[in-house]
């Protein structure tokens, strides 16, 4: 299912959560939303499942207008932040919930079916019986996300899905999010303000800031390509060099095009760190400009000596497309 | 080293010196009384008047009537409140702080004041009958206070603010999202009502048809004024200790009367915190949307229930200042038509209640802050061997009939003098207040900023006077306003605590109500109101709803 929301605004209490945010999800494809706390992310999820009504614009499934539409008769399915699961139901009864009620009802043969279905991938089947108190926090998570996927909704809408998990079941659950995902065809939402998790799930990426939608694309042109620093230095460390020359604006090298080279410029080296993977080197170019480099790991050079580096890729960012209302 | 303690969770005796006063308090005015209540009634004589009181007869019936009558109230009071707490509790709109204080203003009125608002309505020459016969010519519902329908409006009067109070603040708590998830799984609302929120708020709906049938069972000064042609068992109670000097008789209706309201607490209380599902906060703007015609009708429903629970109050207090002929003579005892000579004379009459009274809430508002807080802080901050159970003694005599206590304290206690007594029966009804909102109060602050002060120097009288004294504040002036409502509106426990010389003003209310006439009643009423209005007001601004233990009716 194609979803398009057109010019769509939002006010919370007299201030402006989101300001005529038009977006195009592909259809069967993963579009992540990134951005900063309080961007207007999770009021993106609730505007689309239909839980907040816009105050301005139109939500558009398959080009039908669903601006109008209950929740219950849109056809989504939510795995909510704090994953909202019902805490008189089991896990299992959790996962039937929207299998037994409604439109998407099922005979309870089928439903039990479709449960188990789902449950035996998710590594529930053991769980099922147990309440959202015994569980853990990437029990939890995979309980919402099945019960979210057991109606097969045409569209899944996911707000930060991870969020409430701790570091290290981050990356793992962030591994099998991605390949479920992918398995899945269905058109998914996804919020985050995650860069790497953005990276590796994205088919297409929405930057959004303060409500308003940044820019839009493929997750690899936004990160070498992007049109405004703010996108550039969101997804990933950046050095944004501005350039004085008319008609001004901004040159990205991105800390891993950085390497060293005898015929690059010289440049300070102000500090340098190992961090396992590569070392970290601040530099200081000859006018003053500030520099960090990724280098391979080990080859860092003291701090104070003077290393010549070159840039391998290089992006120019315009002035002009800088967004104003900055 | 006791300094390298954190203060958190460990348990420990230190905890112990803290709450000491209050262990001490409760066993000498809680359970020494009631054990002694409970011993007397299974042997000797106690034996013979529970047998009889058990059988066939008045006092059976008594006991049955009370029954009834609670739960028939307590169950109407629930269903009654549902939508007015709903809508406190889930939608802002213009006059919603004045709809809450009006609905929560009769949580400080006595029983005797209950019953006297009942006689105003429904008297022989009620409101109501008044203008019903304007209305349709014929006399209708003219004296129906004095019946047991009369009797079960008076308990609604009463529970319908506690209820609405104990349910907005489960609602409140009630996690939205929940709502959210079930609608875009595609339940309707009828289903989400039957699926979610039922099953989530059974224990909130339960523990308040606790608390409301547990005051109607208790309820003694409603039953003082109203009961005529009907009778309950607190005005048994009253009537075999004072009428027929049985004590025996008394103890043994006490001790069932305490049996049925601890029952109904422990089998059905402690429930009014929906369980919440994760932990975030995330979409705190999601609240389900009511259509704007259901919005208008709970506020509606909410605002005629204010009404009606003020109306009484608002002809009452009219009546201090109207000479209209319906409220009867003005010049009674000395020549007093107008408002001044009016309210002098009711200062005269009832002046040295009315200081016995400030005197009384003067001592119990700082000995209730004295006993309970410390002991509040060691039950959240140094939990030591038994502190859940003593904590849970600390409340549990809100669920104990004040005539019933009273009743224990003077048998086993009548020696003291009276106004210790006095005292001691306001403690046992304001302390528990003071528990919970303290402990309620620490329970939203982080125990690891203690830590901190103590890392950054801090000695423990430091942290005591610069953090957590301070972070209290708000929940000690509360407590300080809860406790003097209380004390103030107190009549069960008082009326049979105080001899005729050192009677409180809420007793010269029932002796004003009985004897005087109406503008005279009207102005004692006033000036019972008057410290009490501003005390709600300012309770309600502090988020008490603790409001909802008022002063047993």
């Amino acid at each position: 299912m194609r979803v398009e929301l057109r010019e769509v605004s939002f006010a919370y209490g007299g201030t402006e959560v989101l300001e005529g945010v038009s977006l195009a999800l592909p259809a069967g494809a993963i579009t992540v939303v990134i951005g900063p706390s309080g961007s207007g992310k999770s009021t993106l999820i609730a505007l689309v499942a239909g839980l907040l009504a816009p105050a301005a614009g139109s939500i558009l499934f398959d080009r039908r207008d669903v601006s109008g539409l209950v929740p219950e008769r849109r056809d989504v399915g939510v795995v909510f932040q704090s994953y909202a699961l019902f805490p008189h139901l089991t896990a299992g009864q959790n996962v039937a919930f929207g299998l037994t009620t409604g439109r998407r009802r099922l005979p309870p043969r089928e439903a039990a079916h479709r449960v188990a279905e789902l449950a035996e991938p998710l590594g529930l089947g053991h769980l099922l019986a147990r309440r959202p108190a015994e569980l853990s926090g990437g029990e939890q998570q995979r309980v919402a996300l099945a019960r979210a996927l057991a109606p097969r909704p045409a569209l899944l809408l996911l707000d930060e899905p991870l969020a409430a998990l701790d570091a290290s079941l981050r990356r793992q659950v962030r591994a099998d999010l991605a390949s479920l995902l992918g398995r899945l065809g269905t058109t998914v939402l996804y919020v985050t303000h995650d860069q790497e998790e953005a990276m590796l799930l994205a088919d297409h990426l929405v930057v959004l800031d303060r409500g308003q939608v940044v820019e839009a694309g493929a997750p690899l042109d936004l990160y070498r390509r992007p049109a405004h620093p703010f996108t550039a230095s969101f997804l990933g460390e950046a050095n944004l060099l501005a350039l004085a020359m008319p008609p001004g604006g901004w040159l990205l090298i991105r800390p891993e095009d950085l390497s060293a080279d005898p015929c690059g410029a010289p440049a300070e080296v102000l500090a340098a760190r190992g961090l396992g993977a590569f070392d970290r080197v601040e530099l200081r170019l000859p006018g003053g400009a500030e520099l960090r480099a990724h280098l391979p790991p080990g080859t860092a050079p003291a701090p104070g000596s003077i290393l010549r580096i070159a840039a391998r890729r290089t992006h120019f960012l315009p002035r002009g497309c800088d967004p104003g209302r900055r | 080293m006791g300094g390298s303690r954190l203060p958190g969770k460990r348990a420990g005796a230190g905890g112990l010196l803290p709450a000491l006063p209050l262990l001490l308090f409760l066993l000498l005015a809680v359970a020494w009384p009631l054990s002694h209540l409970a011993a007397a009634a299974v042997t000797g004589a106690g034996r013979s008047a529970l047998a009889e009181v058990l059988s066939a007869g008045r006092y059976r019936t008594s006991l049955v009537n009370s029954l009834v009558l609670s739960a028939a109230a307590a169950a109407a009071a629930v269903a009654l409140s549902i939508l007015p707490a709903w809508v406190l509790a889930r939608e802002r709109f213009a006059g919603r702080r004045l709809l809450r204080a009006a609905i929560a203003l009769p949580l400080t009125f006595s029983g005797v004041l209950v019953g006297f608002l009942m006689v105003v309505m429904l008297g022989r020459v009620g409101a109501v009958p008044v203008l019903l016969q304007r209305l349709t010519g014929r006399e209708l519902l003219a004296g129906s206070a004095y019946t047991s329908a009369g009797l079960f409006c008076a308990y609604l009067y009463f529970e319908v603010p506690r209820a609405v109070m104990t349910l907005e603040a489960a609602f409140r708590r009630f996690p939205g999202e929940l709502d959210a998830a079930a609608r875009t799984l595609g339940a309707s609302a009828r289903e989400r009502l039957l699926r979610i929120g039922l099953p989530l708020l059974a224990p909130a709906l339960r523990s308040t048809f606790a608390l409301t049938f547990s005051a109607s069972m208790g309820s003694f000064g409603v039953a003082l004024i109203l009961a005529r042609r009907f009778t309950v068992a607190p005005l048994e109670v009253y009537n075999q200790l004072i009428g027929f000097l049985d004590d025996a008789t008394a103890g043994a209706l006490c001790l069932l009367l305490a049996l049925a309201t601890l029952a109904a607490d422990r089998l059905l209380g402690g429930g009014t915190r929906p369980g919440a599902a994760g932990r975030g906060e995330a979409l705190s703007s999601l609240r389900a949307r009511p259509s704007r015609l259901a919005r208008r009708a709970g506020i509606a429903v909410a605002a005629a229930a204010a009404a009606l629970l003020c109306a009484p109050i608002a002809i009452t207090v009219a009546g201090a200042f109207s000479s209209s002929p319906w409220y009867g003579q003005r010049s009674e005892g000395a020549p007093v038509a107008g408002t001044a000579p009016l309210f002098r004379y009711v200062l005269g009459l009832w002046g040295p209640n009315l200081l016995r009274s400030a005197e009384l809430a003067l001592a119990v508002v700082p000995l209730a802050l004295l006993l309970g807080a410390p002991a509040a802080y060691a039950f959240r901050r140094r939990p030591f061997p038994g502190s859940r159970l003593l904590e849970a003694a600390a409340v549990a005599p809100l669920a104990i009939p004040g005539i019933a206590l009273a009743v224990a304290l003077i048998e086993t206690a009548g020696g003291a003098p009276r106004i210790a007594l006095l005292a001691a029966g306001h403690l046992v009804y304001t302390v528990p207040l003071v528990v919970k909102t303290v402990g309620n109060a620490l329970e939203s602050h982080d125990p690891r900023l203690e830590g901190a002060a103590r890392s950054l120097g801090a000695g423990r009288l430091a942290v005591l006077a610069r953090l957590v004294v301070p972070l209290l504040a708000p929940a000690l002036v509360l407590s300080a306003l809860l406790v003097f409502a209380v004390s103030w509106g107190e009549f069960n426990a008082s009326f049979l605590l105080a001899t005729p010389l050192v009677q409180t003003f809420p007793a010269a209310l029932y002796l004003t109500y009985t004897t005087n006439s109406f503008p005279v009643a009207a102005a004692a009423t006033l000036i019972f109101l008057l410290p009490v209005a501003p005390a709600v007001a300012a309770i309600q601004a502090l988020g008490g709803e603790e409001l909802r233990r008022g002063p047993q009716a």
